[in-house]
């Protein structure tokens, strides 16, 4: 792949209490504006997104959200409303429930009008929305990507934790992270992306983590396999002191990107290693 | 780009049935899969719908898992691809709904119970992951959310993830299967019709929902081989584009500038395109909207313009997908179906769709999607006509 370069980073990582916080004015603060009609997800997805992105990109950038469980809040509601109440579902839920609002909303306070893809992964939002923006990029049709991964929870939290088997000791986070890339180098470019590519099988995997270099550090949602695991330690590659293991991949992906914000470490990289033996790299080293 | 994308095999089920060769008949004769559902609460009436006709149907309440187990088998079959093309292949699959129709059940079933839980267990996206799996494809899965255009943009990306070489072919699904979130959502928007959906026309009344399951695989000529199924329909190109000022109907301009993307990006004029397939939903603003982006885009001379939710309903996510492969299995037979639903124009649109079945010889067809959340899609099939 061509290289492309991160010039932005945003990330909101936070353990959620009941009640949620005030989310609101946090994304008042981010956008300049406070946002009416909006769901949770969609002022997730302002917050980081303005954090990372407002008055940074053009036009003509390109939008790819990707979330692993999407707007499940307003989801819950519906289901709520139409199977539990059998009452007609309340308009503006309805609408908000649509996984691309979110990014309706972020193309509006950014100011875009291409690619504004919502994707949603139950293993991967990473590779989903970075993999839309390189292929796009890849075939010349935009520049500059803005892309974002969010995961909201539901209240009450209890309910949400016996449904999503959280345990009590584990805390419940939300999440919102999002970077801006392009396909041109500048000096101001944060990081570059080495290599981001999806391998059918681990044999291909295996032999692409021998380019990476040994200081390099790592996230993944799920513990790698033992081969994976074998080789990464053999070659000093090693997992970021956080333990998220037992989390989705939407909130490693998040990680992923708070740790790139965070610049603690120069070479960093993401593993997703899937059930049916297909693993996805995302090596990125900071350039600053 | 450096290769051409074809679409080497399909597979329907339909309200019109479960075959290509069933819906073509029947898109062909200007029958409607629509049907009355039961009055049932919370719906202070009963409601128009166009059900699966095919065994899946037959087979019980919630068909999604049957439905788009077979329509993908059947595609990957008439491939003619080996497994080991397919194992490197990906997997894009839009919808609007995903899971929504399992869960219903599965908090119904738990109503009364110690959990009644409706937060979803599932996330959209297992989905895709578990047809990949069931069908050993390797090469990724991706979900598109993107309302009515999610497959419509499935699509796209799988044309350009060949195109680049990314994969060597693609399996692209669409699916929507009946859910009452989705059903009585829609109904409590007042924009359900009464009567019939009746696309472009000057009675139109609103839209009707129906259920579709879709598959096609895209494929370069490098993999199409011998055993390919179909050999003369290519992707030209296609385009994708937002319009953040209308979360219910996207303006025409931004509407008329994707069409116009989608043209740059196949190559082609307006005046080379030979037939449009309209998004056409029934609804009052979006196609009046629609009218007027193509009048702007078409104004040398408008190509015959068909429409397929009169006879289908609108499949929502899954539309994209549905109305390509019914589409296609008119046109591989030479013919053009007329919109069924459209009896008289509206002077306000300026656009009239086809009335009686047309003669097809082969040339550019333009398909155009537009969804909720401001979000266009249109590309350019190449039909060469065998």
């Amino acid at each position: 792949m061509s290289e492309r370069y991160i010039t932005s980073l945003a990330s909101y990582i936070s353990e959620v209490s009941e009640g949620g916080g005030e989310l609101k004015e946090l994304v008042r603060e981010a956008c300049g504006e406070k946002p009416r009609r909006t769901s949770r997800m969609i002022d997730l997805s302002l917050l980081g997104a303005c954090r990372c992105a407002l008055g940074r990109v053009s036009e003509g950038a390109g939008l790819y959200m990707a979330s692993g469980f999407g707007n499940i809040a307003d989801t819950s509601e519906l289901l709520r409303q139409v199977v539990v109440d059998e009452v007609l579902p309340m308009p503006l839920t309805f609408i908000n429930v649509s996984s691309n609002m979110s990014g309706f909303y972020v193309a509006q306070r950014l100011g875009l009008q291409r690619q504004n893809i919502a994707l949603t992964s139950s293993s991967g939002s990473m590779e989903s929305a970075l993999g839309m923006a390189l292929l796009d990029m890849d075939c010349g049709l935009v520049e500059e990507a803005v892309i974002g991964i969010v995961e909201e929870s539901v209240y009450p939290l209890q309910e949400y934790r016996r449904a999503m088997q959280i345990p009590e000791a584990m805390p419940v986070i939300e999440s919102s992270s999002w970077m801006v890339i392009t396909s041109v180098a500048s000096d101001s470019a944060l990081g570059v992306i080495r290599l981001s590519q999806h391998y059918s099988d681990r044999r291909q995997a295996a032999e692409a983590l021998g380019s990476i270099p040994p200081a390099t550090h790592y996230v993944s949602a799920d513990k790698p396999p033992p081969d994976i695991r074998q080789l990464l330690d053999a070659r000093g590659i090693r997992a970021l002191p956080e333990s998220f293991s037992g989390t989705n991949a939407s909130i490693a992906g998040c990680r992923f990107i708070q740790a790139l914000e965070e610049a603690n470490h120069r070479s960093l990289l993401y593993i997703n290693c899937e059930a049916g033996g297909g693993v996805y790299l995302l090596w990125v080293e900071r350039l600053d | 780009m450096s290769a051409v994308a074809r679409i080497v095999s399909a597979s329907l089920r339909s309200s019109l049935g479960d075959s290509q060769e069933l819906v073509a008949d029947a898109l062909l004769s200007g029958r409607s899969g629509v049907t009355s559902l039961p009055q049932q609460p919370p719906a202070q009436r009963e409601l128009l719908y166009y059900p699966l006709a095919g065994k899946e149907r037959a087979g019980g309440e919630n068909c999604l898992h049957a439905a788009l187990e077979s329509c993908t088998a059947e595609a990957i079959r008439n491939s003619g691809l080996g497994q080991d093309v397919i194992a490197r292949s990906a997997l894009f699959l839009g919808s609007s709904s995903y899971t929504v129709a399992d869960e219903e059940l599965r908090v119904q079933g738990q109503q009364g119970g110690a959990m009644g839980s409706v937060i979803p267990a599932v996330p959209c996206g297992a989905m895709a992951q578990e047809l990949a799996g069931k069908f050993s494809i390797h090469g990724g899965s991706y979900s598109f959310s993107t309302a009515c255009t999610s497959s419509a943009n499935a699509i796209c990306y799988a044309m350009r993830a060949v195109n680049c070489g990314r994969i060597p072919a693609a399996v692209v699904v669409g699916i929507e299967c009946f859910n009452r979130t989705t059903l009585y959502g829609f109904e409590g928007m007042n924009l359900l019709s009464v009567d019939a959906l009746r696309p472009f026309d000057r009675e139109r009344s609103g839209l009707v929902l129906g259920e579709g399951v879709a598959a096609l695989v895209v494929t370069s000529d490098a993999h199409c081989g011998e055993q390919a199924g179909w050999r003369n329909v290519s992707l030209r190109g296609g385009a994708t584009g937002c319009d953040p000022y209308g979360f219910t109907c996207s303006s025409p301009e931004s509407m008329a500038t994707v069409m116009h993307e989608a043209l740059a990006e196949a190559q082609l004029g307006a005046d080379e395109v030979v037939l449009v397939k309209a998004h056409a939903t029934g609804s009052e603003s979006n196609d009046e909207a629609e009218a007027k982006a193509m009048r702007s885009v078409f104004a040398s001379g408008m190509p015959p313009v068909t429409a397929l939710k009169g006879a289908l309903g609108h499949t929502l996510g899954a539309c994209g997908v549905v109305e390509t492969v019914a589409l296609l299995s008119c046109l591989r037979r030479g013919q053009v179906p007329a919109a069924v639903g459209f009896c008289t124009a509206d002077p306000q649109l300026g656009v009239s769709l086809l009335t009686d079945t047309a003669h097809f010889s082969g040339g550019s067809v333009m398909m155009n999607h537009f969804g909720f959340g401001g979000n266009n899609c249109s590309f350019l099939l190449e039909v060469v006509h065998p």
